[in-house]
């Protein structure tokens, strides 16, 4: 009996260990992304080119990190660009330059990042901008 | 007589334990949890927003009242058949409670602020996952197989 109640004992310590390694990436990634440890912005570049740029410094990395840019017309897209990182690490910055004519003729602007935390959490952000307020600092 | 009162006295210390397990239960059901679920959705959205829970207050109150039953249930008839089929049903009810609390698996928040809308989404599969195989299937398997072993030791007298 006394076995029976170590072994319970030991399955209750297990999954709960199990559960804690699972949460613990999530639970650093959501305070320091709260704390505002990821920039997303957009800057005029000169010479009719736009920049898209993220920097992140927050510690648990993101894995499969893809940022897209896609141009809408009344709700259509008619231009798409993108670029990724397999790893995205603390203190990296990744952007991707868009020519400001190929999108000239768009209403709306989408910018999205996504990536997944710590390989486990597939994480999501997107901003949806007017196209003629495109350049400015995008943080919820 | 003997025999009665020492039947009423383990029932009355499992009515105790299930009582004590059933409040905890409630507390972490009505309580700790629509909190857990309001800031998950805040920690998204990375700002204060008015947020309800996924479940509704009523609901909340059902499932609390739920666990309490099935926990005192399971105490007092611990050695019964019955009693490891209530503890396997109550692991299979907070399966369920978690994966509504954690808003089905995905935690999608959406915020406008001066033109500019921002949706964020956060996928909690993996979580889940883990939950369910660490933590419900062995609260569905375990009570049968000691229920058993018990029985069985008590049959050869150890």
């Amino acid at each position: 009996m006394e076995r029976l109640t170590l072994l319970a004992f030991l399955v209750t310590l297990v999954g709960v260990a199990a559960v804690a390694i699972a949460v613990s990436p999530l639970v650093v990634f959501l305070a320091e992304y709260n704390a505002g440890r990821v920039g997303v912005y957009v800057e005029e570049l000169g010479g009719g080119y736009f920049r898209v740029v993220v920097e992140y410094n927050i510690t648990v990395p993101l894995r499969d990190f893809t940022l897209k840019v896609k141009a809408l017309r009344g709700g259509e897209a008619f231009y798409e660009a993108s670029t990724g990182d397999p790893s995205l690490e603390a203190g990296e910055t990744l952007a991707l330059i868009i020519d400001a004519n190929a999108i000239a003729e768009a209403d709306t602007v989408v910018v999205e990042a996504a990536g997944s935390i710590a390989a486990l959490y597939p994480f999501n952000f997107t901003v949806v901008v007017p196209a003629e307020e495109l350049v400015g600092v995008y943080q919820p | 007589m003997t025999d009665a009162r020492g039947f009423l006295r383990r029932l009355a210390s499992s009515l105790a334990a299930g009582v004590l397990k059933a409040v905890a239960y409630y507390v972490l059901v009505v309580y700790v949890s629509p909190l857990v679920s309001v800031y998950l959705y805040r920690a998204v959205a990375a700002q204060p927003v008015a947020v309800e829970p996924p479940l509704p207050r009523g609901a909340l109150l059902a499932a609390g009242l739920l666990f309490i039953g099935l926990t005192v249930a399971a105490s007092a008839l611990r050695d019964t058949i019955a009693a490891p089929l209530l503890r396997a049903t109550a692991a299979i009810l907070a399966f369920i409670f978690v994966f509504l609390v954690l808003w089905g698996g995905v935690v999608e928040a959406e915020v406008e602020q001066a033109g500019v809308r921002f949706i964020v989404s956060l996928d909690l599969s993996a979580l889940i996952a883990v939950y369910f195989v660490f933590t419900t299937v062995p609260g569905i398997i375990l009570p049968i197989v000691w229920f058993y072993l018990e029985k069985a030791a008590e049959g050869t007298g150890h």
